[in-house]
């Protein structure tokens, strides 16, 4: 319960920071500029979910056990979901910046990738009628899926054909290695960490319900079978008699 | 061990060359659908002379669809015409994943070699630098038959399997695409620089979905 | 040789069967019976490691699942761009085993169609090229989903006889409605769907 409140605490502060950042300069529009404290977090953030959906998804194919499975499901969602608020929220902020929404620049190909790659995940998991296979299906999908991203990430930003697009470069450096980077930095960091919070929050009250929605599909199945909770309804082998 | 591993290895690659030459239908279909996409490229494209960055970028378009179409079909195939089990009653998972990949890349491999001379009759580029062209279509096809036969194999149990393929496998290629035009636009001409780095870089994502390929075919292959 | 603990399998919100135990061992045979949709084959999969349970587990005492089990289903379909022979040497050279060619077309009464694509065979050749591949390697474990559908007289009596064998040296699982398949083994388990 506590933390709770120090997460709210925590976030309304961000939010009164967010107002009172002083606009940027080097910015087209420079009060635009604030922007970024809600799409650098969430870019950053999607690759730890991606990642943590990866390792969730090794965990299940070595052990089987649902659990993983849920955490890997819900891993990917809040994964999507913050690469989803990354991407609009760029898509703001370039035509702010550079007045066309979309301009096929290092960071925003990357980015539209994962998105797409990670969307895949959604249309392989639910094209299974058996729950082990689509559990084991997207696991191995989801690890798969991860080992791009690295390459996605640092080498093709740096690539010849893409960086003579590159609009990043210079609004990185103009934020984050530039002359504003004090106060910035100071709104950018703990927006980083609520943010997280916020997220990690999300993904365990979602792995419960993952958890809470299996149990009761087991036992939602059984009452429809009887309601039997004994031992009475085990299975097992009779003898055959010649007689019948 | 390790003969055994190799036998069995090549008993399921000449188990695909035989039922692929004596089906034939989707080795023409391939080769076929490679040769309409060069045609219709090279229409789309006929009142320019295509610069070398756009022919190389249209090159592994055709290549990316043939591949798409035709190399997730071994696995695919399996799943649809009911004989996964036998595979899976006869065989380990190392050697038949091991066995389709050998036989997606040979594929593929030959599509490439056809494109090739295809695109230099009809869409009029030139090749600059063959050593260049050569290593990256070696090492972009490793990529390429790598990731799509793990694609394949995700989804070769689901419900609508051929697009599911597609869907899974054409964002998870954008990397190798990339690099492949890096590299062949290079080949083809273009006076940028990175033709060998992007070479480099095909060559670690087919190193990396080689090694990862095997443990999860292995993961999903019997459930 | 093989035992079965708290089995169910679930497609979906429905299960199939669930809480199936057994124990099989070698010398025994055990059948499994059942109307249409009660989760016989389904059950005979996940035995022969084809399909993962819901719940439960298969615990076992098979090393090699290759050479270990045989196992044969009507929806177990055959490659039609392969010979009978064909069939039998892939599978020999996977497992890594003997393929006894020769000794098993003529067993199964395909001789004379063994070096035709499977693609022309009958409904009853099939049947009987599965049996074939089943027992190539003289299986610990025989798995046989409704053997005896769709084959003649001398295709039963051909089922019969590797019932017989397989008892001799290790156990059998089959699934089955048929009444004289019943009487192959002592034990059965019914499965109400």
């Amino acid at each position: 319960m506590i933390w709770r409140g120090l997460l709210f605490l925590a976030a309304t502060g961000t939010c009164i920071a967010y107002v009172l950042a002083p606009a940027a300069q080097g910015f087209a529009v420079g009060e635009s500029a604030r922007i970024i404290f809600f799409h650098v977090p969430p870019a950053m953030l999607c690759t730890l979910f991606f990642l943590w959906a990866a390792v969730m998804g090794i965990r299940y194919l070595l052990t089987r056990n649902t659990s993983f499975d849920h955490r890997c499901l819900a891993a990917v969602e809040i994964g999507f979901l913050l690469c989803f608020l990354a991407t609009v929220t760029g898509m703001i902020f370039a035509r702010q910046q550079w007045g066309a929404y979309w301009q096929w620049d290092a960071r925003q190909t990357s980015i539209l990738i994962q998105l797409l790659i990670y969307a895949a995940y959604f249309a392989l998991r639910f094209a299974f009628v058996s729950a082990e296979r689509a559990a084991a299906n997207s696991a191995a999908y989801a690890t798969f899926a991860f080992l791009t991203v690295p390459f996605l990430i640092w080498i093709l930003p740096r690539l010849p054909q893409i960086q003579k697009f590159s609009l990043h470069g210079g609004a990185n450096e103009a934020v984050i290695g530039g002359g504003l980077d004090a106060s910035y930095r100071m709104v950018l960091y703990p927006t980083l960490i609520v943010i997280l919070f916020v997220a990690a929050w999300a993904y365990r009250l979602r792995v419960r319900e993952a958890e809470l929605t299996h149990t009761l599909e087991e036992m939602d199945a059984l009452a429809s079978s009887g309601g039997d909770t004994a031992d009475s309804r085990v299975v097992r082998p009779v003898r055959i008699h010649d007689a019948d | 061990m390790k003969s055994d591993w190799t036998a069995e290895t090549f008993a399921v690659l000449r188990k695909e060359a035989i039922t692929e030459l004596r089906g034939r239908y989707g080795l023409y279909a391939t080769l076929l659908f490679s040769v309409m996409a060069v045609t219709a490229i090279g229409l789309a494209s006929a009142s320019t002379e295509p610069s070398p960055a756009l022919a190389a970028g249209m090159f592994w378009v055709a290549l990316l669809f043939a591949a798409v179409t035709g190399l997730a079909r071994t696995f695919l195939l399996e799943e649809e015409q009911g004989t996964g089990d036998l595979l899976r009653l006869w065989a380990k998972p190392g050697p038949v994943f091991w066995g389709k990949l050998i036989y997606n890349f040979v594929l593929i491999l030959v599509v490439s070699v056809i494109l090739v001379p295809l695109f230099v009759l009809f869409v009029g580029v030139s090749v600059a630098n063959w050593g260049l062209l050569v290593v990256a279509l070696l090492a972009g096809c490793a990529a390429l038959s790598s990731g799509i036969s793990v694609c394949g194999a995700l989804a070769a149990r689901a419900r609508g399997r051929s697009v599911l393929t597609g869907v899974l496998s054409i964002p998870v290629l954008f990397s190798v695409v990339l690099l492949g035009v890096g590299a062949v636009s290079v080949a083809f001409g273009a006076l940028v620089a990175g033709g060998w780095p992007s070479v480099a870089g095909l060559a670690g994502i087919s190193l990396v979905f080689l090694a990862a390929g095997p443990y999860l075919f292995a993961g999903v292959w019997k459930q | 040789m093989i035992e079965a603990k708290g089995l169910g399998k679930r497609f979906g919100p429905r299960w199939v069967f669930r809480r199936v135990e057994f124990r099989l061992a070698c010398g025994s045979a055990l059948v499994v019976t059942g109307p249409n949709g009660s989760g016989k084959s389904t059950l005979l999969k996940i035995a022969a490691g084809l399909e993962a349970p819901s719940e439960g587990s298969v615990e076992s005492a098979i090393t090699d699942y290759r050479s270990d089990i045989g196992y044969s289903a009507l929806d177990l379909n055959l490659y039609p761009t392969l010979t009978g022979r064909e069939h039998l040497q892939l599978a020999a050279r996977m497992r890594g085993a003997d393929a006894r060619a020769d000794e098993l077309l003529l067993r199964a009464g395909l001789t004379d169609a063994g070096d035709k694509l499977t693609g022309a065979y009958s409904t009853g050749m099939r049947a009987r090229l599965r049996l074939a591949l089943a027992i190539q390697t003289s299986p610990r474990l025989l798995i046989l989903d409704e053997p005896g559908a769709s084959m003649d007289e001398e295709g039963k009596s051909l089922v019969e006889s590797i019932v017989q064998e397989q008892r001799a040296h290790g156990a059998l699982l089959l699934a089955t409605n048929d009444a004289a398949e019943r009487r192959f083994a002592e034990y059965e388990i019914r499965l109400d769907g």
